[in-house]
């Protein structure tokens, strides 16, 4: 282990060294959370709280799947990963290293921005921080799972450009990360259940603007975790030190099963009813007012009421 | 001593699509050897060197590394192995010191930084940026993780080309004195000095080809090449009647021009010949170059063709 936290720890350091990457990081998800915070939901402060699940999923896509994906593309292009081939350590090292070390710079800049709601915009923090931090994680960890498989069946940086852009888009518009899941085609809100950030979209919005914990997006967990063990068992074996070890079609099918867990919860939670009705005002706008409604009032009446006893 | 070589390399075969880049190549290096391989660019020297290392699997054939198969026992190959490879590429923004203290962690009895940069020389240049070093520095740097480890077998894969004449001395020093510690050496390089410098044992390799192994000074002693002697007369003389004075074994001429190399087992001899049959003949000896054999020699002898330098 003591290699994987040398390995997670140098690639942190290196990060902050490089501007680009800095910039990557920290300056553009921040200018998302004003778009986002101070644009879209107009700084009302139960509208921040609705936005902030699709603005942390916008990160984990981008950070997650394309950022993880595209380091391990061009270090193997620029043969820096050849060096480490020669070093006794494992394709798994490696993948477990960078992981660890883009989550610990994926987390900090989260915090800060639920940090900054609620400082700013007044965001009410309901529900369950635990559950909030365990479905960001997973789902940085699911994504992130993707976008090493898709390294490890891309041949060069141009390939991987154009998989993670076309991936990139149709997660950004179909997940409720961008566009409210309520404003989608019927079809392509059951169409969206099959994809990770959809799951944490919905569990991070329903106990932010619900109250509600684990207790009550457990299937949605279980996806994401499915979708990360998945990801990540498929991405030591697809993992290429070479450039120019190219990929068979015999490991770009084997990549296809890390669909399979997310074809799985997708069929299940598209057929769950339990699931639909706890979920019902992400899906149905009017339900969606009426939920934020509740919520706007649950927490009003939580600043201006006296509390019991006084 | 131990009889078990440190290296054995049996019928080992590589091929590139329709191109047979190493054939069936043979040749076993006693521990504490430095064993080269001698031979141009594309005469199959870095396949060999990367298949023995576990970088590229073999076609056919079978390696042994201290009595370890580097493919199926990759980690523990790699434990007891160093490698410098022809280009070595690190993140830019990494710090020799750090990048050393890193790949220490990858083995189970790393040499101390200390130690290791001032093996390396590198002592004053320990917090400097890798995208800043000279190329001199980055191959220390590449020498140096190759030897983080303490390996018992380290590979040199072309280690001093492009650098000068006065680095590359230097780093013949550093790589006798590396042997002197005990570790067996496995070079690689088309520079005819270095080969006969450095090399206990030489294989001469041409288009995938071992044509012979052995130390240097037998390898020119087998030629039979003795002397070799340069002369340029006033006016051309048959090459019969030069390999017909006494002591010449060999003549050849350059492009027509009264320049002739003769060849012989004394210079002194045939240069006492040639210069009484010259005066007796009218003729006059304008210019003589007395060398002893070379490798250089010993392979143009054996493989038809002249090493090309970088």
């Amino acid at each position: 282990m003591h290699k994987i936290w040398k390995m997670t720890w140098v690639q942190v350091k290196l990060s902050y060294r490089i501007k680009i990457a800095f910039f990557f990081m920290f300056i553009m998800p921040m200018a998302f959370f004003f778009i986002y915070a101070g644009l879209f939901a107009r700084g009302n402060p139960n509208a921040v709280a609705q936005v902030m699940g699709p603005l942390v999923s916008l990160s984990v896509i981008s950070s997650g799947l394309m950022g993880l994906g595209m380091q391990i593309v061009m270090m193997r292009e620029r043969d820096m990963l050849r060096r480490y081939h020669l070093a006794p350590i494992t394709a798994l090292d490696v993948i477990v290293s960078r992981l660890i070390a883009n989550y610990l710079l994926y987390l900090p800049v989260v915090v800060f921005q639920f940090a900054l709601a609620i400082w700013m915009f007044h965001m009410p923090l309901q529900g369950s921080l635990f559950g909030l931090w365990l479905v960001f994680s997973l789902g940085f960890l699911s994504l992130g799972g993707l976008g090493l498989i898709v390294a490890g069946v891309i041949n060069t940086m141009q390939e991987a450009q154009a998989v993670n852009n076309i991936l990139f888009f149709a997660m950004l518009f179909l997940t409720g990360s961008t566009v409210p899941l309520s404003q989608l085609p019927h079809y392509l809100q059951k169409l969206s259940l099959f994809l990770p950030p959809t799951l944490m979209v919905i569990a991070s919005q329903m106990m932010m603007l619900g109250n509600q914990g684990v207790a009550q997006h457990w299937p949605e967990i279980i996806g994401l975790v499915l979708s990360f063990i998945a990801s990540l068992g498929l991405a030591a074996p697809l993992f290429r030190w070479e450039k120019e070890e190219k990929v068979s079609r015999r490991n770009r099918l084997k990549a296809l099963w890390a669909l399979a867990p997310l074809l799985v919860v997708g069929i299940w939670l598209n057929l769950s009813s339990g699931f639909q009705r706890t979920n019902r005002p992400l899906f149905h706008p009017s339900a969606q007012t009426a939920a934020a409604a509740k919520a706007a009032a649950n927490s009003a009446a939580r600043h201006l009421l006296p509390p019991h006893g006084r | 001593m131990n009889a078990t070589p440190a290296v054995e390399v049996r019928d080992l075969r590589k091929n590139y699509g329709a191109l047979e880049a190493v054939r069936g190549v043979s040749f076993s290096i006693p521990e504490r050897t430095i064993f080269g391989l001698l031979g141009p660019n594309g005469a199959g020297k870095t396949s060999i060197i990367e298949m023995i290392e576990g970088l590229r699997a073999p076609d056919g054939g079978q390696i042994r590394v201290m009595g370890l198969d580097p493919v199926r026992d990759a980690i523990r190959v790699k434990q007891l192995i160093g490698a410098q490879l022809q280009t070595t590429s690190l993140q830019d923004k990494i710090r020799v010191e750090e990048v050393l203290d890193l790949f220490g962690t990858f083995y189970a009895h790393p040499m101390p930084l200390n130690s290791l940069l001032d093996l390396v020389g590198l002592v004053a240049k320990r917090s400097v940026y890798f995208q800043y070093l000279s190329g001199g520095e980055k191959q220390r740097v590449a020498l140096a993780l190759a030897l983080v480890g303490n390996p018992k077998v380290l590979f040199l894969d072309e280690p001093t080309t492009g650098l000068d004449a006065q680095i590359r001395r230097e780093l013949h020093q550093l790589i006798l004195r590396i042997r002197q510690q005990g570790t067996t050496i496995l070079l690689s390089t088309h520079y005819i000095e270095e080969a006969e410098r450095l090399c206990d044992l030489v294989g001469i390799l041409s288009q995938g080809t071992l044509h012979a192994i052995s130390p240097p000074k037998e390898l020119i002693r087998n030629l039979g090449e003795g002397d070799r002697l340069e002369v340029t007369l006033k006016q051309p003389i048959p090459l019969q009647t030069l390999t017909a004075l006494p002591g010449v074994t060999e003549a050849t001429q350059s492009d027509g021009r009264p320049e002739y190399i003769l060849r012989g087992p004394s210079a002194g001899k045939m240069l006492a010949a040639l210069a009484v049959h010259a005066d007796r003949a009218g003729n006059e000896l304008l210019e003589a170059h007395v060398a002893q054999a070379t490798l250089e020699d010993v392979y143009l002898r054996m493989t038809g063709r002249r090493i090309e330098h970088a």
